[in-house]
């Protein structure tokens, strides 16, 4: 049951983090099929006068299919009135800048309804403070953590610093939320968000349904006045199954990276394709004799030296690192075409691993080489000219390329790779492919 | 008034007057002219006035000035369109007396009796005041309800108003075993719904059974039934702490057509400004037309004030305290609005010179509301603007100093000790934070204005009760929370008439019996400073006088 309705995604984030920007995208954009967006507030949206067919006092349809609904006091009759319209094919829903995704997270299972991802605004600049900020540190450490999807906002506003720390943060909260950037002005990065969570809303659930939660508010007020107690340990389990539920769009890799690895090559080859990832991180021996753990997250790839024994070190976050004492980088990707992004970029990491790596390396640059021309679209600046130049160390780049495929598609990469077998599970259950 | 017929000056001597005003503390007998009252003294004195006559009809009473709410909701009226059922007792509009119910039995029992009053089978049957903090280890379910009913649907609100539980009736009706996957429909062992229903997903689920009967809904009808509560508990002002109706020309004159002259009370309407849904786009204008309908207002009708909410509730764990945290260390609660878009609304009603209210329940709450409150009384100086922290019930004392200083009230809610103090002793705050709910000592202490309020319909109006639970500051086990936090009785009834009348700044019309103030007064069956404290709750209220018109309680002499 509760599989059948249409997806309601919700887009959260604190005050001013930037979530009408992607509700005005969604709304104006039309091109994701008949989308009701619930918002706070009509003073927020922003769609061309000439796009609303009609408007009423709490509803603007728009003449692309779009409805925009305004909440009001009565979030109830809102919300089962959209669930019970046969017309919309997906709801994406606005939180207030203090909404607890897990609050009206519960409305996913209503009639009408089917689980669609937890989008969550991150303010680049200010995140870090409002982490550590007494009243609202909790609410926020509560939206990130739900997150399914998280983006990093006005990045123009950021130091260097803050948005690293910004990063950092996200990545320990939410290890297994795909980040993106999306600054101002950012069109691509927009885009990819919205094409990413409308991928993950119409994704079937590949993980086992989750089972029969009677509890699923954790620390609501009912259980807190009948037991006395909330159970902290609660929160997690729900989120765990949400989790399961629309991770389904993402595809997972982990590449061994054996030997002594030059760490600013696997580096530097990371950043060049961190568009087609959503998700990077691991531990490699490097050509120093110690460990590096090496991190991509929201376009941002960052290395620390590890000391001692990394089998005794736990990992920071919750995403698993490679298990196998060899050193590997797991690698997430999300969309229609994650397994061949996946693949296309173990190929490239693989001709930056160690001198002494495996003669396969070469041959998976030469097949992953087929996306540089997609990669050159413009929107990933240096991006074209430094891989083609690592390319340049393996065999020849094909040619053959998928006009206008932008990086966040991913390659076409259309031939398959025999010895890669990513599976499209949910990260957690990552294994390693080789 | 030269040249005309100058009205009669009516003496009412008394058993005893208690005026509140410390130049003249007590007096035989009190003049009314009029709306207002015109001297206190003996009745020779009073008789020297022009056109003095003798009323003898409070000649056994004692005369307090009425009774101050400063804390309450006009929604009072509209709960008991359901059956009550809760813990404590309660006296209805209509004065009928309705014990608490101790047990889940109790609980079937009210139903049972109630249930077939209602003549047409096809209306559901709603209850409401059923708090589920009192019945630890046994939960109401559907099955219980059917012992009531297996034909009509019966509807139990939770006092948190996150929950309800409803019978197989209204699970038949609303069709909820279809919808038994949604998040919050809990199941029995059969993998059935069992009727409780949590949150608001699910309660959606049976919402045509419950429409209109929240507390933010009211009538006519309800509006008169809390009028009548305010007179069976000597109130004659009232608040109705938080409306969304006044930016609409509709509620506008269900207030305006309602509380006229001949309403039992005066009512100062509160403006829901933040805190409830999604924050308005439009402050700078709500504060404009705030300001336009204070010039509205009449002696008996007050626009114009503002309420804001921060937080949750202790007893539900969602109020936001400070370190260290819930006893159980449960996690903190939520915000109802963000201190930023608090910090806009707060600001902005401000600067248009309007009264604000903001409720505060936890020590965190308390703390946003003066970081702001300085952060605003900074850019925007403006004196004796008497803003107030309502609630505050677990505000520490460098807060009220610090409330002291920004010119800050604190109405504080003195029922909880005897209503939730068990629960705060042994659950929420545990014994040694508990002792410092609602410290009205410790804000006097520290010079803080402050009254005592019953938020009623959360916990009963009463202000004689309230009174009594801040002075015994028993809870309802007979445990004393917080010995030193008992204030006097004489402080107690000064808090809710004087202290509420100044943070409502009505404290020079109303509060107290003195020349020139309305004619408002509570007429009791005996004198609060005379009784045990621990009976001050149970002093007979015969009625109030209001304006000098006279209202008689309709409760019952017991
Ligand atoms: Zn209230």
């Amino acid at each position: 049951m509760g599989r059948t309705g249409k997806p309601l995604t919700l887009i959260g984030g604190y005050l001013g983090t930037g979530k009408t920007t992607l509700v005005n995208h969604i709304l104006s954009a039309g091109s994701y099929g008949r989308v009701a967006v619930v918002v706070n507030d009509f003073g927020s949206v922003n769609v061309d006068a000439s796009l609303i067919s009609s408007a009423g006092a709490d509803t603007l349809e728009l003449t692309n299919g779009c409805i925009c609904c305004q909440i009001t006091d009565d979030v109830q009759r809102t919300m089962s009135a959209l669930a019970a319209r046969e017309d919309i094919d997906h709801v994406v829903c606005e939180l207030s800048g203090i909404g607890d995704p897990a609050r009206l997270g519960s409305w996913r299972s209503y009639p009408g309804f089917r689980p669609g991802p937890v989008v969550i605004c991150v303010d680049a600049a200010v995140t870090p403070r409002r982490l550590a900020d007494e009243y609202v540190a909790d609410i926020v450490t509560r939206q990130i953590a739900a997150a399914d999807i998280l983006v990093i906002t006005k990045t123009d506003l950021a130091t260097p610093a803050q948005r690293e720390a910004s990063l950092r943060w996200c990545a320990q909260l939410a290890p297994e939320a795909s980040v993106h950037q999306a600054g101002p002005g950012d069109a691509a990065g927009t885009e990819a968000v919205i094409r990413e969570l409308t991928e993950r809303a119409k994704g079937e659930p590949a993980a086992p349904p989750v089972q029969g939660n009677p509890h699923p508010e954790p620390g609501q007020d009912a259980s807190a006045s009948r037991s006395g107690s909330r159970d902290p340990s609660a929160p997690d389990t729900q989120h765990e199954a949400d989790r399961s539920e629309h991770a389904s769009a993402h595809a997972s890799l982990t590449v061994a990276l054996p030997g002594l690895n030059a760490v600013q090559r696997i580096v530097a080859a990371l950043r060049d394709h961190r568009s087609a990832l959503v998700r990077a991180k691991g531990i490699i021996e490097n050509d120093e004799g110690g460990w590096s753990r090496i991190q991509l997250a929201g376009d941002v790839v960052t290395t620390e030296p590890v000391s001692g024994d990394r089998a005794d070190r736990p990992a920071p976050d919750g995403l698993p690192e490679p298990k196998d004492p060899e050193s590997s980088l797991v690698l997430i990707a999300a969309g229609p075409h994650a397994e061949q992004k996946l693949r296309f970029v173990a190929d490239a990491l693989r001709a930056n691993a160690c001198t002494h790596s495996s003669a396969g390396a070469g041959k998976a640059t030469a097949d992953g080489a087929g996306a540089v021309p997609g990669l050159a679209s413009g929107v990933a600046p240096g991006l074209a000219n430094d891989a083609a130049a690592r390319f340049a160390r393996g065999a020849a780049p094909r040619t053959a390329g998928t006009p206008g495929v932008t990086p966040a598609d991913g390659p076409a990469a259309d031939v398959p790779h025999p010895a890669d077998s990513p599976t499209p599970v949910h990260p957690r259950h990552s294994r390693t492919a080789q | 008034m030269p040249g005309q017929t100058p009205e009669p000056t009516i003496v009412y001597p008394a058993r005893l007057v208690r005026t509140m005003n410390a130049s003249c503390p007590t007096a035989e007998a009190v003049a009314v002219r009029g709306d207002r009252f015109r001297a206190v003294g003996t009745v020779d004195e009073l008789l020297s006035y022009p056109g003095a006559v003798v009323d003898d009809r409070y000649a056994d009473d004692v005369l307090l000035p009425g009774f101050v709410e400063a804390h309450s909701h006009a929604g009072t009226g509209t709960t008991w369109k359901g059956t009550y059922i809760g813990y404590v007792d309660r006296v209805d509009p209509e004065g009928r007396h309705w014990p608490g119910c101790r047990s889940i039995d109790d609980v079937i029992a009210r139903l049972q009796r109630e249930e077939r009053k209602i003549g047409d089978p096809g209306q559901p049957m709603i209850a409401w005041g059923f708090d589920p903090i009192f019945f630890q280890d046994r939960h109401l379910t559907a099955r219980d309800l059917d012992r009531v009913s297996t034909e009509r649907p019966i509807y139990i609100g939770h006092a948190s108003g996150h929950a309800c539980t409803v019978n197989s009736a209204a699970i038949r009706r609303c069709r909820v075993a279809e919808a038994s996957h949604v998040e919050g429909v809990h199941l029995g062992d059969d993998g059935q719904p069992n009727g409780e229903l949590h949150e608001f997903a699910a309660m959606s689920l049976v919402q045509e059974l419950s429409a209109g009967n929240d507390v933010l809904s009211v009538d006519r009808a309800a509006l008169e039934r809390f009028g009548q509560d305010a007179v069976n508990t000597g109130t004659t002002t009232l608040t109705d702490l938080g409306t969304t109706r006044l930016m609409g020309e509709e509620g506008v004159e269900l207030y305006r057509g309602t509380v006229g002259d001949g309403f039992p009370a005066r009512l100062n309407v509160f403006h829901f400004g933040a805190g409830i849904g999604p924050v308005s786009g439009s402050l700078a204008e709500d504060a404009q037309r705030l300001v336009e309908l204070r010039d509205l207002s009449t002696d008996r009708l007050t626009f114009g004030n503002v309420k804001l909410m921060l937080d949750g509730t202790l007893q539900g764990f969602t109020a936001r305290v400070r370190e260290p945290g819930y006893y159980g260390d449960q996690p903190n609660g939520m915000w109802n609005v963000s201190p930023e878009e608090y910090h806009r609304a707060f600001e902005i009603f401000h600067r248009a010179g309007l009264l604000i209210h903001v409720h505060c329940n936890g020590d965190q709450a308390t703390q946003l509301f003066l970081d702001t409150l300085e952060q605003v009384l900074v850019a925007h100086p403006r004196p004796d603007h008497r803003h107030t922290c309502t609630h505050s019930q677990m505000t520490t004392p460098a807060q009220f100093r610090r409330m002291k200083a920004l010119g800050a009230c604190a109405n504080l809610f003195a029922n909880h000790i005897w209503q939730w103090g068990d629960q705060h002793l042994d659950l929420t705050m545990g014994p040694d934070r508990a002792r410092r709910n609602n410290a009205a000592a410790t804000a006097l202490r520290h010079g803080v204005p402050i009254s005592l309020h019953s938020d009623s319909p959360v916990t009963p109006l009463g202000p004689l009760k309230t009174v009594k639970h801040a002075v015994t500051r028993l809870t309802q086990s007979g445990r004393v929370m917080g010995e030193n936090e008992r204030i006097s009785a004489q402080d107690a009834l000064e808090a809710i008439t004087l202290g509420s009348a100044f943070m409502l700044k009505r404290d020079d019309e109303i509060g107290s019996i003195e020349p020139g103030k309305f004619a408002d007064m509570a007429v009791l069956a005996d004198d609060p400073l005379a009784v045990d404290p621990a009976e001050i709750g149970d002093i007979r209220v015969h009625g109030t006088v209001v304006g000098g018109r006279h209202f008689r309680s309709n409760v019952g002499s017991s």
